[in-house]
């Protein structure tokens, strides 16, 4: 385990997108009282096969964006459509998943990032806590690993400021 | 890993202890103040006291109340015979916390340790409410260290609650998350806070003497830095509410105060905002719009079938108090929930088998802000019940709507709990108690618990009454956008105003033009009232949004800027 610096540092290399994030709980208090000012975001998208087809949830996710903020929920397929090498505004959108699996494969479908902050991921079944708030399974850490060999740069990080981790040196 | 931050944790507390005691033994040099009035019995309550605040048997007003500063320092303040210096305290403490959010489980900062220990230390080491922010400021960054102890062990407790859950027993279930919890709780918040108040309230006085005798300005500059760290606190709050054009209202807030001289109450002062705040959004907004967020729902499904309003109360008042009494990384509140709904799982079912289910489903991962986001357990009442008479919903069904619900409720009730209703009132709170009005704290705490009981039981009844339907139609239309941004108006005018009575900074510079001298002080006051307090705030607000230098940096950068800007070089110094 190695510290990796402040939240600041993990996050300002981060591709060309202000933050790609892994939380289960999606729009929420850290992402919204603290990065959304922090990165200065003004676009979130929620890629989410689940989410994309339930309207209602959408619109509770749209709803409960703070003023100025815009929300786009779309399903992995038609986020490797859009958020390719041409979307707009990418310094000043966030991407938020539920898994480490959506994560990989929008990298796979060639949305790609050179950075990944893991946020939250609850407990349950099968899942095993890893570090804070952060639990996974083993097929989950494999996934988070193959994305390490690819070259992204997997940080454990709540919110900014407070002890980031770098994945990678974590579960050798 | 947590273990290793723990143990350093541990032995880094023992090491300040020990160098505490050992110091006060070696410079038990006589003080003039005869301040150190810290008997074992008040250090004993004041642990007992920070404990309180951190536990779940004040329905909620535990961390919303008892654990800010104001508050705090003025209990200390009872204790030691001084309620009135300890609430001053209090007060001048807290500006630090004004903007102090603590979302999903991170604690950036402790303002209960700052304001228990800290005021303890202050009055027990003989030191005035003028430098105590720079004595409490570096301990609260200690409460951090408590914190993940706590949230890393507390996960043992929620397992022993799914063996209870196992056994379909519902009080077993209850009881883990109040008992076994609060028992460790209280040794590990309330015993440290009481031998550091015992211990380090001599070491304080006796270094704090020592330093008076021999570097005087030593003592100038933490007055100096005492002053300034106000500025961050309130730089801290900006950073929510410069948004658009609201900055101006702040700078409105701050002239009115400045050029009153710091008479004008605050308490006047702020109905004067809201009413602009209303104004504000009356003429920015497109006509059609209502303040309104009641919302008349389309079809009101039947409810109370078997389930009665007494029933949805005892569950409310059940998660009130102990939703976080069992906070852990790996659940979070989800033992606090499991507890909310126990009156309702033992009135619904009756089988073991669908007991044990039942408590097993609600043991699981769960956080969301709890006045607001009760929401999600009216949603779950109504759909448990519907499930109890027969309806085709599954463990998932249930499951995913706390789940995909409770993050943006979070969302919402901290973006208006603690970003804006807790500041507000605290500032109206501080600025009284500033003027010597014991109701300082009171009025604090009746607005506080006014929004969450009112607000909490109004929501959590809409989440039952309405089923999803509630969240649609309590976020509809931009109602709560509207409400917030009246808010951060008001928000924006009272800091403005607290900037005036809070923050100070003067500099002792004198330069000599063609043989006249001049006191640079003077020659600013000439210019406009608060000059240097003003630009301080607003200094530090830049480096805080556009330079994304961290609070931490820039509380130790004061502390060494004032110190250092206190020496007397010539007989002359900055500060």
């Amino acid at each position: 385990m190695s510290r990796s610096g402040s939240g600041r540092e993990a996050v300002k290399s981060i591709g060309e997108f202000a933050l790609v994030r892994i939380d289960d709980r999606l729009i929420h208090g850290q992402v919204m009282a603290v990065w959304i000012k922090h990165l200065d975001v003004e676009v979130i998208v929620i890629v989410d096969d689940r989410v994309a087809k339930d309207p209602f949830m959408q619109d509770v996710l749209r709803m409960a964006a703070p003023p100025g903020i815009t929300v786009e929920v779309c399903s992995v397929e038609e986020a490797i459509a859009t958020l390719g090498e041409n979307a707009l505004k990418k310094d000043r959108t966030m991407v938020l998943v539920k898994s480490p699996n959506t994560a990989r494969l929008l990298f796979d479908g060639g949305v790609r990032f050179s950075r990944l902050n893991v946020g939250g991921i609850g407990g349950g079944p099968g899942r095993r806590s890893i570090f804070k708030n952060i639990s996974m399974s083993e097929d989950e850490k494999c996934v988070l690993r193959s994305l390490v060999r690819d070259g992204v740069r997997v940080t454990l990080l709540t919110v900014p400021g407070e002890r980031a981790v770098d994945f990678a040196s974590m579960v050798k | 890993m947590e273990r290793r931050k723990v143990g350093w944790a541990l032995l880094l507390s023992l090491v300040l202890l020990l160098a505490g005691s050992v110091f006060s033994k070696a410079h038990a040099a006589p003080l003039s103040q005869g301040d150190a009035t810290m008997s074992l019995g008040a250090a004993i309550l004041v642990g007992i006291m920070y404990y309180a605040s951190m536990s779940p048997f004040f329905a909620n007003l535990g961390f919303t109340v008892l654990y800010r500063p104001l508050v705090a320092g003025t209990l200390v303040g009872l204790v030691m015979g001084k309620p009135m210096e300890g609430m001053l305290i209090g007060a001048n403490i807290n500006v630090l916390y004004l903007g102090w959010i603590s979302a999903g489980g991170s604690l950036p900062g402790d303002p209960g340790l700052a304001g228990y220990l800290g005021t303890a230390l202050a009055l027990g080491g003989g030191l005035g409410s003028e430098a105590a922010l720079a004595v409490a400021a570096p301990l609260g960054l200690l409460g951090g260290l408590t914190w993940a102890l706590r949230m890393s062990t507390c996960s043992v407790f929620a397992h022993w609650a799914d063996q209870r859950a196992e056994k379909a027993d519902v009080e077993g279930v209850a009881r883990m998350n109040y008992v076994p919890s609060q028992i460790w709780l209280f040794i590990i918040y309330g015993v440290p806070v009481m031998l550091a108040a015992y211990l380090g309230s001599q070491a304080v006085a006796s270094a704090l003497g020592w330093i008076g005798q021999n570097l005087g300005w030593v003592m100038g500059g933490l007055y100096t830095a005492s002053g300034m760290l106000a500025a961050l606190g309130i730089a801290l709050n900006l950073r929510f509410l410069f948004r658009g054009p609201l900055p101006a209202y702040f700078f409105v807030g701050f002239m009115i105060a400045a050029l009153s001289g710091g008479t004008i109450n605050l308490l006047s002062l702020a109905i004067v905002g809201a009413c602009v705040a209303v104004l504000h959004v009356t003429f920015t907004s497109r006509g059609e719009e209502s303040f309104s967020i009641l919302h008349a729902s389309g079809e009101k499904a039947e409810r109370y079938k078997l389930l009665n309003k007494n029933d949805l109360r005892q569950a409310w008042l059940r998660w009130l108090f102990f939703s976080h009494s069992c906070y852990n990384w790996e659940r979070m509140q989800g033992v606090g929930f499991a507890h909310s709904m126990t009156p309702v799982v033992k009135k619904l079912y009756k089988g073991k088998e669908d007991i044990s289910a039942a408590l097993k489903r609600h043991l699981v991962f769960f956080n969301t802000q709890p006045d607001i986001g009760g929401v999600v357990h009216g949603i779950t009442i109504a759909m448990e019940e519907e499930r109890a008479l027969g309806a085709d919903i599954s463990d998932d069904a249930i499951n995913s709507v706390k789940t995909s619900l409770m993050g943006p409720m979070a969302g919402i009730g901290d973006t208006i709990q603690q970003g804006i209703v807790i500041p507000i009132a605290l500032a109206i709170g501080m600025s009284m108690a500033l003027q010597g009005n014991v109701f300082g704290p009171v009025v604090f705490a009746v607005l506080v618990a006014a929004f969450v009981w009112g607000v909490g039981w109004w929501v959590w009844q809409q989440g039952y009454l309405q089923g999803r339907d509630a969240v649609t139609n309590i976020l509809k239309g931009g109602a709560l956008n509207r409400v917030i941004t009246v808010a951060q108006v008001l928000g924006n005018f009272v800091m403005g105003a607290l900037t005036v009575s809070f923050v100070s900074l003067a500099t002792k510079i004198k330069f000599t033009i063609g043989g006249t001298s001049f006191e640079l002080q003077k020659v600013l006051d000439g210019l406009m009232p608060k000059m240097l307090p003003l630009l301080l705030v607003l200094l530090i607000w830049w480096l805080l949004e556009k330079k994304k230098v961290s609070p931490t940096k820039i509380m130790i950068g004061i502390i060494v800027v004032a110190v250092l800007g206190s020496f007397p070089i010539g007989g002359l110094s900055i500060f």
